[in-house]
């Protein structure tokens, strides 16, 4: 058991013996070893089953959701990505600052439990990180009560608008090709939807009874789906990659996603969400500059 | 938005974004020929339909 | 016993393709599903498809029937439904006791759904069986034979560097009489294969269900949840769909998709009444379904054929055979 497992599991304890929190979202081991399963503690003696280890990638952020109405505070433990994703709750006044006790965990990047599961066991240490830890920017938690461990030096592994000028470069038709055949594969699951934390809508788009788009699963359907769902985050999506990772069929998800960031950077100037649960957001308020190509 | 469609596989021309006041009727009527007339040479769209 | 050398596979496939179209499993884009079969596709035969091949029977979208509207009157338009013979290779036993469970629930007590029913009339199944279960893999703790698929037209294993076929059915006999010349008469053993890892308990799972309804345990089970209906998507028994219109000025199509119990509106009624408002109830319903209410309506069937699939892919891995082994832990009457 490695160190940070053993703090969090006696900061946990701590929390629900003394009372301060009436629950503490965490980490647990799952079926295989390389599922890390979201745990949900209300007494002090079941804090032993907290982990950390390689396979913490899921995302807590929108679970907290659920527990938004509840008297007491909830305590939950947030990676880098998990953080922006409170933080754009707290931004979007989905939840409140003072119902949560954050615990940081500064993170060198979660391995890929779809690999893991493919190589097995002995071939453990050959697995690669996940997609989304690879252009990680913010690996330390930008908003927490308590941090676990020192903070991990901040590696750029990877330039998440290098794939998106590489893929600007190709034809229209390329282009047009290559979406369609990712999203022919599309099965409408919305797993997409309902693990980002900036898809928070009370009432989304896509469950009005058809009323903005059909439910039949065909590739206009599920492009359109794709599509409005990246305008509905944009300027909000903290680029955490949870949804292409719970997506079952493996579409480039982020690809949109990026694009739509790197767009917002050269428009409105540098920015990244989930920063500042106080900041202004570059789609949310009106600047006398902002640009206007179309006028 | 332009740009995205773009991203996509849309032919950046057959999406243009313009400021048009409900007033200026001419203005409109104008950007409206405009348009159609670039579009035109394009031909029917076949992107993002249901596939064949 | 029949052999078919790995070498001849293509040309059995080419020689059925000519009657029927041949679906086989296929990587696509990173995914694997059935799709039809063409000269040089790569088969996938180590392990299950990611997709099951029940939409071969019940597609995801179907079109019902057209309609036109003249102002206050309509019309209703069939809509022209050419259902060819078709053959699926390679298809794994618990996927095809999945086709009876579907049996159950379209074709019997009192309405028989056409659509489902044709395709099945005109699907022969060639089923593969699975020598090394994956870990995910717990068809046997539902009394399934990894090896055999009794209703499959023909059985066939993994000998090596050869098919060996077995027909089951009449049909299945036709296929391989008709295919002769590329086959030849086995004599050696069958191979033997590996027991699942993966274990459950499951009889009287049913009875244990039923006075556990409002248990606490379910509020446990449902937390991490994300309600996100890959699992149902990925189902070989999973049936919900809805009904729904695609109208485009005066003429339209009634269709039917699929629609998933984990989602808030698939319960919810006009006038905004919904019987299952939290995901502790669509969760609950989701295994109780499978393990309590199939059994109890169509006399003992199981709803879960132990494939897997929701293992695999359930982003927050919440684990079927974690919640069976949960419900036999906790007390009954809490």
């Amino acid at each position: 058991m490695n160190q940070q497992t053993a703090r969090m599991r006696e900061i946990a304890r701590e929390l629900l013996e003394k009372k301060e929190v009436e629950m503490v979202i965490g980490w647990e081991k799952g079926t295989f070893f390389y599922n890390s399963t979201p745990v949900f503690i209300t007494k002090p003696e079941d804090a032993d089953k907290l982990i950390w280890d390689d396979y913490c990638a899921v995302n807590f952020a929108k679970l907290l959701m659920d527990y938004r109405y509840l008297d007491g505070k909830v305590a939950v433990f947030v990676k880098g990505c998990d953080a922006r994703g409170v933080n754009r709750l707290i931004q979007d006044l989905v939840i409140k600052r003072e119902k949560i006790y954050l615990i940081g965990m500064p993170c060198p990047g979660m391995k890929d439990a779809k690999i893991a599961a493919k190589l097995g066991q002995e071939k453990e240490a050959e697995v690669p990180l996940e997609g989304k830890c690879l252009y990680c920017t913010h690996p330390n938690p930008v908003i927490y009560d308590v941090l676990i461990g020192d903070e991990v030096p901040v590696e750029i592994r990877e330039d998440r608008f290098a794939r998106i000028k590489e893929f600007e470069e190709k034809s229209s038709d390329e282009k047009a090709q290559f979406w369609a055949s990712q999203y022919d594969r599309c099965i409408r699951c919305y797993a997409c939807r309902n693990v980002c934390p900036a898809c928070n809508c009370r009432s989304c788009v896509f469950d009005q009874n058809q009323d903005w788009l059909e439910r039949a699963v065909d590739r206009s359907g599920n492009q359109f789906y794709g599509l409005v769902r990246a305008f509905h985050v944009a300027g909000r999506c903290i680029e955490c990659g949870e949804c292409e990772r719970a997506c079952p069929m493996g579409i480039p998800i982020m690809l949109l996603k990026h694009k739509i960031s790197k767009d917002i950077n050269e428009l409105f100037g540098e920015y990244e969400a989930g920063l500042d649960p106080e900041g202004d957001l570059p789609l949310g308020m009106y600047k006398a500059d902002d640009p206007d190509e179309f006028m | 938005m332009q740009r995205m469609l773009e991203f996509v596989g849309i032919d950046p021309e057959r999406f243009q974004a313009r400021w048009v006041s409900g007033s200026e009727s001419v203005k409109f009527a104008t950007v409206i020929e405009e348009l159609t007339e670039q579009i035109r040479p394009l031909g029917p769209n076949r992107k993002l339909r249901d596939g064949e | 016993m029949k052999s078919l050398s790995k070498a001849n596979l293509p040309q059995f496939l080419e020689a059925l393709n000519q009657s029927s179209q041949v679906y086989v499993p296929v990587v696509v884009d990173g995914t694997s599903r059935f799709i039809p079969w063409e000269q040089g596709a790569e088969l996938v035969l180590d392990k299950n498809s990611n997709i099951p091949p029940k939409y071969l029977f019940f597609p995801q979208t179907e079109d019902l029937y057209g309609y036109k509207i003249y102002k206050q009157s309509g019309e209703r338009t069939e809509l022209p439904s050419a259902m060819e013979p078709f053959v699926v290779f390679g298809i794994r036993p618990c996927d095809v006791y999945s086709l009876e469970v579907l049996d159950d629930i379209f074709l019997t007590k009192g309405y028989e759904d056409v659509h489902y029913k044709q395709k099945r009339e005109q699907g022969l199944l060639i089923s593969l069986g699975c020598l090394e279960p994956e870990a995910t893999c717990f068809c046997e703790s539902w009394g399934l034979n990894p090896l055999n698929a009794p209703t499959a037209d023909i059985m066939m294993l993994d000998g090596g560097d050869q098919f060996l076929l077995k027909a089951q059915t009449e049909a299945g006999q036709k296929v391989i009489d008709s295919q002769a010349g590329l086959l030849e008469e086995f004599q050696g053993e069958p191979p033997v294969g590996k027991p699942c890892t993966l274990t459950v308990e499951t009889k009287g799972l049913m009875e244990r269900l039923q006075p556990m309804f409002e248990h606490a345990v379910w509020d446990e089970i449902s937390r991490k949840c994300i309600n996100c209906g890959t699992c149902t998507y990925l189902c070989p028994t999973c049936y919900c769909f809805d009904v729904l219109n695609k109208t485009r000025g005066e003429e339209g199509i009634k269709y039917r998709c699929y629609d998933s119990c984990m989602y808030p509106e698939y319960t919810l009624m006009a006038g905004g009444h919904n019987p299952r408002p939290t995901k502790k109830e669509r969760v609950r319903q989701r295994f109780l379904h499978k393990f309590q209410y199939i059994p109890e309506r169509y006399e003992g069937q199981i709803g879960c054929v132990g494939c897997g699939r929701c293992i695999v892919k359930c982003p927050v891995n919440l684990d079927i055979s974690r919640v069976i082994t949960r419900l036999w832990e906790v007390e009954a009457d809490v």
